[in-house]
C-alpha cells in the first residue's frame, strides 16, 4: 500500500494513524492478511469529495462522501477529515479506510485472481455490503460510538435492508443478490412497481404530517401547552416537508435509471451481459462471498451485543417527540371528542 | 401561529382525503407459514416472502403504504437467533441496543402474549455517505410466540417505516385483526 504525497503536512501522519487504527482490530488484521495473500495493492490519498464540515455538539464532523475506491487501485479519503475534530475523524477514517481498501480494493483483486468478471462484481449487492460490514466491524472493535443506523438495520434483516436501499439509492437500484444476478429483469420490474407504491405512500405521509401540524396547533391554542416543547417535533415536521419534494424527485430518478437498464438488457449487448451475470451467479466465488458476509454479520452481532447507539446530539429532556404527541392526541380524542369535531 | 378551532377543524377535514387503496390481489383466504401458524392475510396488502441467514430464517411480510405486517421464523439449526431470549437481546428487538418497552398484551393463538415496542433507524443515504445526525426512526410493535417442539419460534410484528405516525391508525387496526386471526397450524405433521 502506498500513501500518496500531499501538500498538506498533516496528511501522511493522519493516514498512517488511520491505518494503524485499522490494524489494531481483529477484523483489520484478518482482512489485511487477506489483502497481502491476494497480492492486492493500492495508493491511498486525500482528495476533494462531495461533503461539508458541520458542527455537532460543538465538534466538527464530515457530512457527505467519506471515501471511494477507484479502478481497483486508488482509495480517496475526503480531504475534509483533515479539518474535522481529530478524535472523531480518526475513528471515522479508520472505518472508511477499512471499507474502501479491505472491502472494495481487496475484492476487486480477489475477483481478478478467481477470473470472476468485474462487471458481475459491480452488479452484486454484496460488494457494498461487504465494505460496510468491514467498516462497521473495525469501528465497533475500536470502541467508536455505534452511530450508523444502517448497521442495526442490516443486522436485523439484510434482505429488507437491501430492498429498501434499492429504492432510494441509484447504485443499489441496479445491484442484485445471487438469485437476482441469475435473472435481473424481473427483479428490476418488481422494483419499479415497489418504487411507484413508495411514492404513493410518501403522498399519504405528507398528508399525515400536515395533519399532525394541526394537532400541535390545537394543543398550543386550546390546551395552552408551551410551543417550545413541540420545537423538536416541529423541526422534524418542517424538515420532512422540505425534503419531501426532493425525495420524490430522487425516487423518480431511480426509476428512470431502472427503466434504462431494463431497456439495455433488451439489446444484443445487454443480453450478453445477462448471460455473463447468470454464469457468475452460479460460481463458487459468489457462494464463498455470501458465506463471508454471513460470517461478518454473525461476528458483528456478537460484538455489538449489549452495546447501544450513542447519539452525538440528544434533544433537550422536556421535548415532546412523536410518541408523546401521538399519546396526547389519542388521549384528547378520548377525553375531549368535541375538540376534534367528534 | 394562532388558529381558530373551526379553521383547523375545517383544514383537518380537507386534508383527510380518502387514501388510495391498492387493488385487491388474489390472495389465499388463509396463509400457512412454515407449517407452524396460519392466519388470514390482511386484505389489500401486498405480500412478499424471502429469507435471511443463507435461507434459514424465513420472512413473510404484508405491506401497505408505510406499514408492514411481518412474520419471522427463527430457531432452526443455523438460525441467526437460536431462541427467543437471544432474539430479545438482539437488533430485531432492541432500539439500537436499548431494550424495547412493554406495551400491553394481546391474545394470540389462544395465549396472552406481551407486546413490545421499539424504534428502528430508517435508511438514508448511500454506502459512502456520512450522515452524522440522529437517524429518522420508524416504529415497531412485536410479540414472540412460544417456541414449537422443534425449537423454531415466530416473531409477529407491525412496522411503520416512517417517522410520522399514522393519524388514522390503519396499520394498527389491521395488526389487531391479524393477531386475533392467528392460529397454530393444523397441517398434518406440523410440530
Amino acid at each position: 500500500m502506498k500513501l500518496k504525497e500531499d501538500a498538506d503536512p498533516r496528511a501522511a501522519a493522519v493516514l498512517r494513524r488511520a491505518l494503524s487504527d485499522v490494524l489494531r482490530t481483529p477484523t483489520g488484521q484478518e482482512v489485511a492478511a487477506d489483502f497481502v495473500a491476494q497480492n492486492a495493492s493500492a495508493e491511498v490519498r486525500f482528495d476533494k469529495l462531495d461533503g461539508t464540515l458541520i458542527s455537532v455538539n460543538g465538534r466538527k464532523v464530515v457530512s457527505g462522501i467519506r471515501g471511494e475506491a477507484r479502478n481497483g487501485s486508488v482509495v480517496a479519503i475526503n480531504r475534509l477529515f483533515l479539518d474535522a475534530d481529530p478524535e472523531l475523524a480518526s475513528r471515522e477514517m479508520a472505518g472508511t479506510l477499512a471499507h474502501e481498501l479491505f472491502g472494495h480494493i481487496l475484492e476487486e483483486q480477489r475477483a481478478k485472481n478467481a477470473d470472476f468478471p468485474l462487471a458481475a462484481l459491480h452488479r452484486y449487492r454484496g460488494d457494498e455490503a461487504n465494505g460496510r460490514l468491514i467498516g462497521w466491524l473495525v469501528r465497533t472493535e475500536l470502541g467508536a460510538p455505534l452511530s450508523d443506523g444502517g448497521m442495526w438495520g442490516y443486522l436485523k434483516d439484510p434482505e429488507a435492508f437491501h430492498k429498501s436501499l434499492a429504492l432510494i439509492d441509484p447504485y443499489y437500484a441496479l445491484t442484485f443478490g445471487p438469485d437476482g444476478l441469475a435473472d435481473p429483469v424481473p427483479v428490476l420490474r418488481a422494483r419499479l412497481e415497489q418504487s411507484r407504491r413508495r411514492r404513493e405512500s410518501m403522498d399519504e405521509t405528507d398528508i399525515d404530517m400536515r395533519k399532525w401540524r394541526f394537532v400541535i396547533e390545537h394543543f398550543v391554542a386550546e390546551h395552552k401547552m408551551e410551543r417550545r416543547r413541540f420545537a423538536s417535533v416541529g423541526e422534524d415536521s418542517d424538515n420532512f416537508l422540505e425534503e419531501y419534494s426532493s425525495i420524490k424527485r430522487e425516487a423518480g430518478e431511480v426509476e428512470e435509471d431502472i427503466r434504462k437498464r431494463i431497456e439495455f438488457y433488451g439489446t444484443p449487448e445487454g443480453r450478453e451481459a445477462l448471460r455473463k451475470l447468470s454464469e457468475a451467479s452460479r460460481s463458487e466465488h459468489l457462494r464463498a462471498f455470501e458465506r463471508r458476509l454471513e460470517r461478518y454479520r454473525t461476528r458483528l452481532a456478537m460484538e455489538t451485543r449489549g452495546r447501544k447507539r450513542e447519539a452525538l446530539v440528544p434533544p433537550p429532556p422536556d421535548q415532546i417527540d412523536f410518541d408523546a404527541l401521538e399519546k396526547l392526541y389519542q388521549d384528547d380524542v378520548r377525553d375531549n371528542p368535541r375538540h376534534w369535531g367528534l | 401561529m394562532k388558529i381558530t378551532r373551526s379553521a383547523w377543524l375545517v383544514s383537518l377535514a380537507l386534508l383527510t382525503g380518502a387514501a388510495k387503496e391498492p387493488a385487491m390481489k388474489n390472495v389465499p383466504a388463509v396463509e400457512t407459514v412454515a407449517g407452524l401458524i396460519e392466519f388470514a392475510p390482511p386484505a389489500g396488502w401486498s405480500r412478499t416472502a424471502y429469507s435471511n441467514t443463507g435461507g434459514i430464517d424465513l420472512v413473510v411480510a404484508f405491506e401497505r403504504g408505510m406499514d408492514r405486517l411481518v412474520v419471522q421464523v427463527f430457531g432452526a439449526k443455523g438460525s441467526f437467533h437460536k431462541d427467543p431470549t437471544d432474539f430479545f437481546a438482539g437488533p430485531g428487538a432492541t432500539t439500537m441496543g436499548r431494550a424495547p418497552e412493554k406495551k400491553g398484551e394481546a391474545l394470540v393463538a389462544g395465549k396472552p402474549l406481551a407486546l413490545f415496542r421499539r424504534r428502528f433507524p430508517l435508511l438514508e443515504g448511500g454506502p459512502h455517505d456520512s450522515t452524522p445526525g440522529t437517524p429518522k426512526m420508524g416504529a415497531e410493535t412485536f410479540c414472540i410466540l412460544p417456541p414449537f417442539k422443534d425449537g423454531r419460534f415466530i416473531v409477529l410484528s407491525l412496522q411503520r417505516e416512517s417517522p410520522v405516525p399514522d393519524i388514522e391508525r390503519t396499520g394498527e387496526k389491521a395488526w389487531k385483526s391479524f393477531l386475533r386471526g392467528v392460529r397454530r397450524s393444523k397441517v398434518p405433521g406440523s410440530p
